[in-house]
C-alpha cells in the first residue's frame, strides 16, 4: 500500500509544492487545512511525510496539541523524522521551531523554480522515508557516487582540495566550488574530531588541535562520498559513532551571529560555528544519525550559472535520528 | 597553503594574506611583532573555515586590545561573507575596501572589482557596474547587493 504525503496548510502555494513532492516521491497526496483533521488522518493512514505550515508559531502550537491529544508526541505516527516544517522565514530568524519535539525537517518556501525544487525534495522524501533507503545516490538524479576513506586526519586537506578541483573541472564557478569545499572541510572536521567518543559517550578529541595529524583507528575512519548528476552536487561524510547530540545540533543550526557577538571559548575548537556557516551560506544539510552506529552528514547543492542564483536556491535542513 | 608577505609602511606594517585560512595558519608567528598600525591586504584569501575564523578573531582581538589600529583592505568574497555572518569578525578593525564579485554568462568570465567602503556609503551602497576587457562582456554583480553589503549597515 502506497504511503501518503499529508499536507497541513491552507495555502495554495503549499498545495502546489507539496502535491508535486508527493508525485516525485511516488506517494499519494492528501491535504487537510485543519490540524485536528490532519492528526486524525495521520492516526488512520500510513504517512511517509507530513508537511506542516509553521509560518505562524501558533499554527505549530495547535498542531502539537492535537498530536499530543490524538497520537502522543512520541508516537510512530508523529515521528519527527517524517515531519516537514514549512515557513517563509529562515530557520535562524525563527528559532522557536527547533524547540518543538516534532522538529525533524525544515525548509523555507522556494521563491523560484518551484516545480524543479519540488521534484528534488520529493526524491529526498522518498529516500528518507525509510532508514535503509537513505543513501546519497537516492538524493540525486543519476550519476555515479565516488567514495573516499579517510584514514589519517592529515588527509582532510587533500580531500577538501580534491573536491574543489573536481567541481572546478566540472565547470562550476570557483566561488561556488570554494564554498562547497569549505562545507566539506567542516563536515570532515566534525567527523574526525567531534564524533569519536569513548564507551561512556565522552568526546575523545573535541579539544584536540585540528592541525594535529592522527592515524585513525578502525572505528575512527571516515567515509566521504561525492556525487554530481550534472545539476545537483551531493557530498556525504560518514563517521562510525552516531554520537551527535540532537539538541546541540539544532542549537548550532539555528544560531546566528549576525546581530550578536561571537565569543571565542578556549578548548572548543569548532563549537558549532562550522555547521551554522554551512547552512547560512546556502545549500541543504541533512543529518542521519543511527545512535552509537553512524552519523551521515550530507550537503546538497543545485548548481547555477551565477553565484547569485546559487545562493538564493531552495534549501532545507533535516535531522533524522534513529535509536 | 597559507602565506603571509610583510612590508613596512609609513604608519606600521602591511601584510598580504594568501590562500585558505584554516587550522595550519599561525598568525602570531607569521606576522610577528610590529609597531604602529596593521594593514591587512586580504585579496589573496580564497576561503576560511571555522577554525580559521577562530584563529583570525583571537589574533586580531589581541592586536586591537594592545592598541594597534587594524585596517582591512581588498576584502574578497570569502572575507565579506564572514563579515556578514559574524557581527564582530572585524575585531574593531576598519574595513577600508572590499572586492565586488562580477560574473558574465556571455563570456563566462568571473572577476572582482575593488571599491572603497567610504565610496560605497557615499553612493548609498549602490553597487557600480563593471565590465571585463572583452567587448561583448555582459558582466553583472554576482551576489545579492543587500546581503553582500549587510556588514555596512549600522
Amino acid at each position: 500500500m502506497s504511503k501518503y504525503v499529508l499536507l497541513v496548510s491552507e495555502r495554495a502555494d503549499d498545495f502546489e509544492f507539496v502535491s508535486e513532492v508527493a508525485k516525485s516521491a511516488n506517494m499519494q497526496f492528501h491535504r487537510e487545512t485543519s490540524p485536528e483533521n490532519a492528526v486524525k488522518f495521520a492516526a488512520e493512514n500510513l504517512c511517509g511525510a507530513i508537511f506542516v505550515d509553521v509560518s505562524d508559531i501558533e499554527h505549530l502550537r495547535v498542531f502539537e496539541e492535537h498530536v499530543q491529544h490524538h497520537l502522543g508526541l512520541f508516537s510512530d505516527r508523529a515521528d519527527p523524522n517524517l515531519i516537514h516544517f514549512m515557513s517563509d522565514d529562515d530557520l535562524r530568524e525563527s528559532r522557536n521551531f527547533v524547540l518543538s519535539p516534532l522538529f525533524g525537517n525544515f525548509f523555507q518556501r522556494p521563491l523560484f523554480q518551484v516545480e524543479d525544487f519540488a521534484k528534488s525534495y520529493g526524491r529526498f522524501v522518498a529516500a528518507g522515508s525509510e532508514k535503509s533507503t537513505h543513501e546519497l545516490k537516492n538524493f540525486l538524479e543519476g550519476g555515479g557516487v565516488q567514495k573516499v576513506r579517510i584514514t589519517n586526519t592529515g588527509q582532510k586537506q587533500e580531500a577538501v582540495e580534491a573536491v574543489r578541483q573536481y567541481l572546478i573541472r566540472a565547470k562550476i564557478r570557483p566561488r561556488i566550488a570554494n564554498l562547497i569545499a569549505n562545507a566539506v572541510d567542516e563536515l570532515l572536521m566534525n567527523a574526525l574530531f567531534d564524533a569519536p567518543s569513548d564507551e561512556f559517550g565522552k568526546p575523545m578529541y573535541s579539544a584536540t588541535a585540528r592541525s594535529q595529524n592522527r592515524e585513525l583507528k578502525e572505528k575512527e575512519k571516515v567515509t566521504m562520498s561525492l556525487g554530481f548528476d550534472g545539476v545537483n552536487v551531493g557530498i556525504s561524510v560518514t563517521d562510525q559513532f552516531g554520537s551527535i547530540d540532537r539538541a546541540r545540533l539544532l542549537n548550532h543550526i539555528s544560531e546566528s551571529y549576525r546581530k550578536k557577538r561571537y565569543n571565542i571559548r578556549v578548548g572548543q575548537a569548532g563549537a558549532g560555528l562550522g555547521i551554522a556557516t554551512i547552512f547560512g551560506l546556502g545549500g541543504s544539510l541533512v543529518y542521519h544519525c543511527e545512535g552509537n552506529s553512524k552519523t551521515e552528514a550530507t550537503i546538497l547543492y543545485r548548481v547555477f550559472p551565477t553565484f547569485r542564483e546559487f545562493k538564493s536556491q531552495f534549501k532545507f535542513f533535516s535531522a533524522k535520528f534513529y535509536s | 597553503m597559507f602565506t603571509v608577505t610583510k612590508q613596512k609602511v609609513s604608519d606600521g606594517l602591511l601584510v598580504e594574506l594568501q590562500g585558505s585560512l584554516e587550522e595550519h595558519m599561525n598568525l602570531d608567528e607569521q606576522i610577528g611583532v610590529f609597531d604602529g598600525a596593521l594593514t591587512v591586504n586580504c585579496r589573496g584569501i580564497t576561503r576560511i573555515n571555522s577554525v580559521g575564523v577562530k584563529i583570525w578573531m583571537r589574533y586580531f582581538q589581541t592586536i586591537a586590545q594592545r592598541g594597534h589600529k587594524i585596517k582591512y583592505v581588498e576584502c574578497p568574497p570569502a572575507i565579506v561573507e564572514q563579515l556578514n555572518l559574524i557581527s564582530n569578525f572585524s575585531c574593531e578593525g576598519e574595513v577600508v575596501s572590499i572586492l565586488l564579485p562580477y560574473s558574465c554568462t556571455v563570456c563566462n568570465n568571473d572577476f572582482v572589482a575593488k571599491v572603497g567602503v567610504a565610496e560605497l556609503k557615499e553612493n548609498n551602497c549602490i553597487v557600480p557596474s563593471a565590465k571585463c576587457e572583452k567587448p561583448d562582456c555582459g558582466a553583472q554583480f554576482d551576489d545579492d547587493p543587500n546581503e553582500y553589503l549587510y556588514f555596512m549597515q549600522d
